[in-house]
């Protein structure tokens, strides 16, 4: 049985193995990445309290990040295809599988979500998820040879400033376009020039007088400040200062 | 029509070759990982969804949370609870994209050509969240505290120049995949020379 | 915490986990393909 490459809406069997199959298997891996910690902490007879796992501080990276979540479903599934499921079960979507499986679509000159295109997809998705657990597990394994350097005070000194370190390579991102799938936005900072201004006032204000830093209060800040970073995104989309152009069109 | 062996062949080589890279500078993120969480635990999170900048941004403010003053402190103090909080929240946070992906896949994918849409709110939307995450992040980082500040900074110089070098030549055009890993690393490392001056 | 961290049983939950997607990538290899080597040969019709 062979299918064109119309886009018609009866699925080739490859396909409808891929979707079926691949769901099931995400349910699973699902449950299993769910269940995983509470096993464990059971076995340890420490399972946390409902109100120390869900408070301020852990709700606003969570307000963060599930709408990430969403919007990467939504933007990746379209290219993805049937693959996408293994895709989002090994995660690095945005900076390994994606590419590996646009660059397979682009070598075999296939579309998406054809059969041939989903096809290569999975090949070259499920290539890159097998490269990625090796390399991984080689890398987990050396750490454990080398478990001392990871007791030295330097290194522990160090690793209380993994946050700043993650923002000063990210900052580079806030002042570039953003970009999802094959639409890029521009200016998208202007977006929450308010919610910088304020926390900056805040900041320093706290800092003048007694010295220390809000960092402790990131959770409550993120919460109150995404209200106003979404108004003022959306009168500066109104306004035309953030702009949404095809990625093609533009060259970064 | 169909795909060639050859094709299949040249897919199957790019994608282990084009894996390696990004790989090894996922290993990089492993290593700072590890210095907070273990190894193990680390290991796991890295593999399954869930980004370096995620698992490390849950493990700090659930650490601030709880009322360590680093994740240090946190790694040689916390109970089997404490640490509890931070091994659910790492596996519930990122599972949105599964709400949408295992009931509506099958559908996203059919209707991939819909027509452009009048409206493009929702790609700015989604940008919006993680920008609004840098906006309270950096200042605070920035105004809040020395050491921080001169560690976010060292991380965006190294970030900056990484992103020069990687474009000048393109033999080196593969430090482009490192410079969230080595920037971050470099950052890190930077802060024990910080916190020696300051 | 310390014994959780280093725990042969988180050990050999993660292990199972890791190895289940590895044979999940393996399936997602093989079928594919299998499937695209059949498209390969030459239509009959």
């Amino acid at each position: 049985m062979k299918k064109e490459n119309k886009t018609t809406h009866t699925l080739d069997p490859f396909q409808a193995w891929s979707h079926k199959w691949g769901r099931f298997g995400t349910v699973i891996a699902l449950i299993y990445m769910i269940a995983l910690p509470f096993v464990v902490l059971a076995y340890y007879d420490s399972i946390p309290s409902f109100g120390e796992v869900i408070n301020i501080s852990t709700i606003s990276i969570l307000m963060i990040y599930i709408p990430v979540g969403i919007s990467e479903a939504l933007s990746y599934t379209p290219i993805l295809g049937s693959s996408s499921y293994l895709t989002f079960i090994t995660g690095n979507i945005m900076n390994l599988k994606l590419p590996c499986a646009v660059n397979a679509l682009k070598i075999t000159k296939k579309e998406a979500n054809t059969p041939e295109g989903d096809a290569i997809a999975s090949v070259a998705v499920a290539v890159s998820s097998i490269m990625t657990v090796c390399i991984l597990a080689l890398a987990a394994l050396f750490s454990t040879w080398i478990s001392p350097v990871f007791e030295l005070p330097a290194v522990k000194t160090a690793s209380n400033y993994i946050i700043p370190a993650l923002f000063g390579s990210l900052t580079l991102g806030l002042f570039s376009s953003t970009n999802t799938g094959n639409k890029v936005v521009k200016n998208g900072i202007m977006g929450v020039v308010p919610v910088l201004i304020i926390v900056s006032i805040l900041s320093i204000l706290v800092r003048v007088t007694s010295g220390g830093s809000l960092f402790g209060m990131v959770g409550f800040l993120i919460l109150f400040m995404l209200p106003i970073a979404l108004i003022s995104s959306r009168i500066m989309w109104k306004k035309g200062v953030i702009k949404v152009v095809d990625k093609n069109s533009t060259e970064e | 029509m169909g795909i060639t062996k050859e094709e299949l062949k040249k897919v199957i080589k790019s994608s282990v070759v084009f894996s390696i890279v990004p790989s090894l500078s996922i290993v990089v993120g492993l290593f700072a990982l590890i210095s907070v969480l273990g190894v193990v635990w680390s290991w796991w999170r890295l593999s399954v969804i869930g980004s370096l900048s995620y698992e490390s941004l849950i493990s700090s403010s659930v650490s601030t949370a709880l009322g360590f003053s680093s994740n240090a402190e946190m790694l040689a103090n916390a109970t089997g609870r404490e640490f509890g909080v931070v091994m659910i929240l790492m596996s519930i946070g990122m599972l949105s994209g599964f709400f949408i992906l295992i009931p509506f896949g099958k559908k996203l994918s059919m209707s991939v050509n819909k027509t452009e849409n009048s409206s493009t709110w929702k790609y700015v939307l989604s940008g919006t969240f993680m920008l609004c995450l840098f906006a309270v992040y950096v200042p605070v980082l920035l105004f809040g505290d020395t050491i921080q500040a001169a560690v976010m900074l060292t991380g965006l110089v190294i970030a900056v120049g990484l992103g020069i070098l990687a474009k000048k030549s393109p033999k080196l055009r593969w430090l482009g995949d490192f410079i969230m890993a080595f920037s971050m690393i470099g950052g890190m490392i930077s802060s024990i020379l910080w916190t020696s001056i300051f | 915490m310390k014994e959780i961290i280093q725990s042969p049983l988180l050990l050999t939950l993660v292990s199972i986990g890791l190895i289940y997607i590895l044979g999940f990538s393996l399936v997602y290899l093989k079928k594919p393909t299998a499937a695209v080597w059949k498209w390969g040969l030459p239509k009959k019709n």
